[in-house]
């Protein structure tokens, strides 16, 4: 099937049109110690066929970033800006209708593919189920995507195997039926919220390379969050670094690893352990990540800051063009 | 739990016999147990004749009886006979099929039994069929939102029918249908072989009264269980992937959530079953319940321990077949 068809000519998703576009994002709990905000004016956006990078801390937001876009935010969540999937705005739609674009147009996996499989339903359904609802597809049609889609993510035997539960698949196995579930309606964007954080190393790579692989194939854009820069370094065209709910920089991957604009991401940077180096010990960034029910008023990350300065106390930095990206650091660091 | 098999490589074919043999094993450890209940429960119902004070064969001649009448029925029922000798006795004649007669009515006990059942069993049936049409749309309503309206009506309604005692739910239905409409008669049974639409005429407000009893319960823990299920991670992948509320409760949320339902109906199965005693006196219906309670007062012990014996079987094969439901219901039982 080509990229043509499948997307049937809409007007909405020519190729200009990024297939994922976050407008000034927030997102906050109500807590007894006030609102937790957890996003804070989170803009990206996603081309067509571009893969971008989220990394960060836990805490920094990122998954809360990933479940606000495909809707999977607590009930107590309060969101505020905007978000447009292939150019419509979610927030114009009806609910049904919000729900079968995010549903059709974005794929998700998760952390662990244990927890996102229904135990007790057989996997050839769950992977088949969304395609029948969003393409109307026929009972015998759905089972041959699934078994289709099953091999293309590297299932062995897949035909056998519809009938199995998700408890007779080994971890990366299970990922990758996620993946065929994510893939079932041909989403234009795939997020990857740590899809491989709790697979073996071996099969980490496996799943990363495989993701990669979809993406290039299929045309697809891609989401890659990970709190490991390793995993993000190589396979990511953009990268943006969250902090404190924030997004702190933001650029091209190369240049926002070559010559990092923001303090945090330097120090995120140096804390990553080298091969070719023998360090004495490993850099690690002083103090705690910022608590979201207590954020400071300025910089987030100030606290941690060796170059924080009065400035950075009043008002979070904003973010500015640097060296081809752009960054929201008052006083970034010198050229390594 | 059995250890689990060392982990050797091994063909499939050569990996499936030990799980046979394992399975075998289990099955005769079942049976094993099932034996040992009944014959414990049937040794202690052969022992109320030392239990309770008196003997009964001063009880069935009444207060007129001479010593050597007594002695003369004890010596022919054999209630003077040790413990061990009389439960030999009674096993052996109760595997022949011979339960003995019943001292009031000198009927075989197996004869009489047999003619109750049918009774209680349509009464037992009904009755539960009921209660899981009422109580399981009540919970899937509920627990679709949580704290909602429909919820609160329903948990408040459980509620109030759990603290109503089956007898006065029995009065007030006969009052309501039978008393004051007349669309149902008041008391008495009709067989199924005299024509269905007596029978249900008769079967109806006794298995309604029923039901209300055990209805509530039944919504209550499908309820729990359905909004612990909903909190899951697959019901959040579910959702993301646009999948309507409606299959998502139905298709992905019910049965997982059905496990402990199915252990409480199966209990209530048996132990209505057993005949509701106090139901069936309220509509005089010729069940089980009100034979033991005939049985009782007249020490009529070959009929007690007649019905002693098949409340045990039933609670036996009840409990087997909860089991086998189990492996159907949840596909990680039937791998273990």
């Amino acid at each position: 099937m080509t990229a043509a068809t499948r997307r049937g000519g809409d007007a909405a998703t020519d190729l200009a049109t990024p297939v994922l576009e976050v407008v000034d994002l927030g997102c906050a709990f109500p807590s007894a110690r006030g609102p937790v905000r957890a996003l804070s004016g989170v803009s990206l956006r996603v081309p067509r066929g571009r893969v971008l990078g989220i990394v960060g801390e836990s805490g920094s937001g990122k998954s809360t970033l990933a479940r606000a876009v495909v809707g999977a935010t607590p009930a107590t969540a309060e969101l505020t800006g905007g978000i447009r999937v292939g150019g419509a705005d979610l927030a114009e739609l009806p609910p049904a209708r919000r729900r079968e674009l995010r549903g059709r147009r974005i794929g998700m996996v998760f952390q662990d593919p244990m927890m996102a499989l229904n135990p007790v339903v057989p996997v050839g359904r769950q992977v088949a189920e969304a395609a029948r609802h969003h393409l109307g597809l026929s009972r015998r049609d759905a089972t041959e995507r699934a078994v289709s889609l099953l091999e293309q993510v590297g299932v062995p035997a897949a035909r056998s195997r519809l009938r199995s539960y998700p408890h007779q698949f080994s971890g990366g196995l299970r990922q990758r039926v996620t993946i065929a579930m994510a893939l079932s309606c041909d989403p234009d964007l795939l997020i990857a919220d740590e899809a491989t954080t709790a697979l073996d190393v071996t099969v980490q790579r496996q799943i990363l390379d495989l993701l990669a692989a979809l993406v290039a194939e299929r045309s697809m854009s891609m989401v890659l969050i990970s709190h490991d820069l390793g995993v993000v370094a190589g396979r990511t065209d953009e990268v943006a670094v969250m902090y404190g709910g924030r997004v702190v920089e933001h650029g091209p991957t190369r240049e926002v690893f070559h010559r990092p604009r923001h303090r945090y991401t330097r120090a995120l940077l140096d804390s990553v352990p080298r091969l070719d180096r023998v360090p004495d010990r490993l850099s690690a960034i002083p103090g705690q990540p910022p608590d979201p029910a207590a954020l400071p008023p300025g910089c987030a990350f100030g606290p941690r800051c060796p170059a924080t300065a009065e400035d950075c106390r009043s008002a979070p930095p904003r973010m500015v063009a640097v060296d081809g990206h752009r960054a929201a650091c008052l006083h970034p660091p010198e050229e390594p | 739990m059995t250890p689990a098999a060392p982990t050797v490589p091994a063909t499939t074919a050569a990996a499936e016999r030990p799980t046979r043999r394992r399975r075998h094993g289990r099955l005769l450890a079942r049976l094993a147990h099932l034996v040992g209940v009944l014959v414990l429960v049937t040794l202690a119902a052969t022992a109320l004749v030392d239990l309770l004070p008196g003997s009964p064969a001063a009880t069935i001649l009444g207060p007129t009886a001479t010593a050597e009448a007594i002695a003369e029925l004890e010596a022919e029922t054999g209630y003077d006979r040790p413990l061990p000798e009389r439960y030999a006795t009674w096993l052996g004649n109760a595997l022949t099929g011979d339960l003995g007669s019943s001292v009031q009515s000198n009927r075989p006990v197996l004869e009489q039994i047999l003619d109750r059942v049918p009774v209680t069993l349509e009464l037992t049936v009904l009755a539960l069929v009921m209660a899981l049409a009422a109580a399981v749309p009540a919970a899937l309503l509920a627990a679709h939102r949580e704290g909602g309206p429909a919820d609160r009506a329903a948990t408040g309604l459980a509620s109030g029918l759990l603290s109503v005692p089956v007898f006065v739910a029995g009065v007030l239905l006969i009052y309501a249908f039978a008393v004051v409409t007349g669309w149902f008669p008041v008391s008495g049974w009709s067989p199924l072989s005299d024509g269905l639409v007596d029978n249900l005429a008769f079967a109806f407000l006794p298995a309604l009264a029923l039901a209300i009893g055990e209805a509530p319960g039944f919504y209550r823990l499908l309820r729990g269980d359905l909004v612990h299920t909903l909190h899951q991670d697959f019901v959040r992948t579910a959702e993301v992937r646009g999948l309507p509320r409606r299959y998502v409760l139905l298709r992905h949320a019910l049965r997982p959530s059905s496990f402990s339902l199915l252990t409480v109906a199966a209990m209530t199965f048996g132990r209505l079953l057993a005949g509701s005693v106090v139901v069936e006196s309220l509509f005089a219906l010729p069940g089980l319940g009100a034979l033991a309670l005939q049985a009782i007062p007249a020490r009529d012990l070959p009929l007690i321990q007649g019905i002693v014996a098949l409340v045990a079987v039933v609670y036996v094969v009840v409990n087997m077949v909860v089991d086998a439901a189990y492996a159907v219901l949840d596909p990680r039982v039937r791998a273990a």
